[in-house]
């Protein structure tokens, strides 16, 4: 079996992947291991052993599944909600020139303001569980809608002006001219947006402390100088980014697959 | 059909194409579009058609439905042929008039695995398969080698019994083969 699998050439850039990444996360872990062993004190900076030791401990305990739900939900919540206002306002401003005038000074402002100055006026305006959502949307609102837009801006107009002699109608010129053109600046910008919208959410974390959730675990950490939480939480952080990025690339992939085995009907 | 240019006058640049023009055309059969290169004859067919406003005057008679084969081929890349073709008629039509211009073995390729002669005859099929009122085509055969050529001018020759053709090119060999009237672009500003 393993051996029929080990010749079979479709197997071997699997196979080669996999030994690159295992060889870059192997790289890394000496790194980290050599960089502990230099400073030699778990107060400023945790071995890896015992970040993984903590970490294993973390995860057989029910309070982490609850602050790590209530994280991925809370930040999630804003990306989705920053994504929805993102693609609504550049669809708006494709339309309008006006409104493109009147909204890009507002993104300007929201993509240069220090998210820090966001994190404490959002402190005065909602409750502590509402902050996280609301960075992460500020956050991600101005990329997708930025990325989007220059897509909707890039799109063929000789294609678009094909669609009009032959009559294709708003749904199908969104479906088959607008929709393929701007999908490599959505995924891009779904992507990118998804690690500002974790490293803002859990910065709004720390910063507001609402009960349950990692940003106050790590203020904890911070605190009572527990170092090796501290890293094992931003593991956390790192791993749970990671993975959403891969669902959400993997989502957008599979629309697209959908769309496109739609039109196989034509065939 | 008659079209009716009143009074056109459009600029780009420095460069004046139409200047206090005033003709009516009729168009039946096959009429081909003569001149030197870019005197002109691309932007007559925007004109004509609507695509492109002038700075003053009026052009009357526009029709409400027309094809347009455009120089460059103007295929959608993310699709196949069939679909390119099908998105402007039927799935039959499109099958139909893929057949007509020899690519009946290639209809589920992609634009980007095929050759430029293929896209263009995939670009020919879609005008077939567009039903409209006037069909206009622009350097329809360019990129075809003499076989092709023959063979889409047979097809341009029977589209034109159906509804009037307007096809722009540098051959009178191509307008001999059609028995088309000559409409000749001279002159800047154009007169025709």
């Amino acid at each position: 079996m393993i051996s029929g699998m080990a010749s079979n050439p479709k197997n071997k850039p699997i196979v080669k992947k996999s030994l690159r990444l295992l060889l870059a996360a192997a790289v890394w872990l000496l790194v980290w291991q050599i960089v502990y062993s230099i400073i030699g004190r778990e107060v400023l900076f945790a071995s890896p052993l015992s970040v993984f030791q903590r970490l294993f401990e973390l995860v057989r305990t029910v309070g982490f599944w609850l602050k790590t739900g209530s994280s991925l939900l809370g930040i999630t919540e804003g990306y989705l909600l920053g994504v929805a206002a993102g693609v609504l306002l550049a669809v708006l401003t494709s339309l309008s020139d006006w409104l493109y005038a009147i909204f890009k000074p507002m993104l300007t402002v929201i993509k240069s303001t220090p998210v820090v100055s966001f994190i404490i006026l959002a402190l005065v305006w909602m409750s502590k569980t509402g902050v996280p959502v609301f960075i992460s949307f500020l956050m991600v609102l101005p990329i997708v809608w930025a990325n989007l837009t220059a897509g909707i801006r890039a799109t063929d107009k000789n294609l678009l002006e094909m669609a009009r002699v032959y009559r294709f109608g708003a749904r199908k010129t969104l479906r088959y001219v607008y929709f393929p053109s701007v999908l490599p600046s959505l995924l891009s910008a779904l992507t990118t947006a998804i690690g500002f919208a974790w490293k803002a959410g859990i910065a709004a974390e720390v910063i507001s402390t609402p009960r349950n959730s990692i940003g106050a675990q790590l203020y904890n950490s911070k605190v009572y100088l527990e170092t090796v939480d501290l890293f094992a939480w931003t593991v956390v952080v790192i791993a749970i980014s990671m993975l959403f990025e891969k669902l959400i690339v993997l989502a957008v992939r599979r629309i697209a697959d959908a769309a496109e085995r739609r039109h196989a009907v034509w065939k | 059909m008659e079209v009716s240019f009143q009074d056109v006058s459009l600029a780009f640049g420095e460069k004046v194409l139409f200047s206090h023009f005033t003709k009516t055309f009729t168009f039946s059969g096959i009429t081909a579009l003569m001149g030197p290169s870019g005197s002109g004859k691309t932007t007559f067919f925007r004109l004509l058609c609507g695509l492109q406003k002038p700075d003053s005057g009026a052009v009357l008679g526009i029709p409400k439905t027309f094809t347009v084969l455009f120089q460059e081929d103007r295929l959608l890349p993310w699709v196949d042929a069939l679909t390119n073709v099908a998105l402007v008629s039927d799935t039959e039509t499109a099958k139909a008039c893929l057949n007509k211009v020899g690519l009946s073995n290639d209809m589920h390729n992609f634009p980007g695995n095929l050759s430029g002669g293929m896209c263009r005859r995939v670009a020919i099929a879609r005008a077939l398969a567009h039903k409209s009122e006037i069909l206009l085509l622009d350097e329809p055969l360019k990129g075809l080698d003499e076989e092709l050529r023959a063979q889409m001018l047979n097809l341009i020759k029977a589209e034109g019994e159906t509804r009037p053709v307007l096809f722009i090119t540098h051959d009178e060999r191509e307008v001999e083969a059609l028995g088309a009237e000559v409409l000749s672009v001279n002159g800047m500003p154009i007169k025709m």
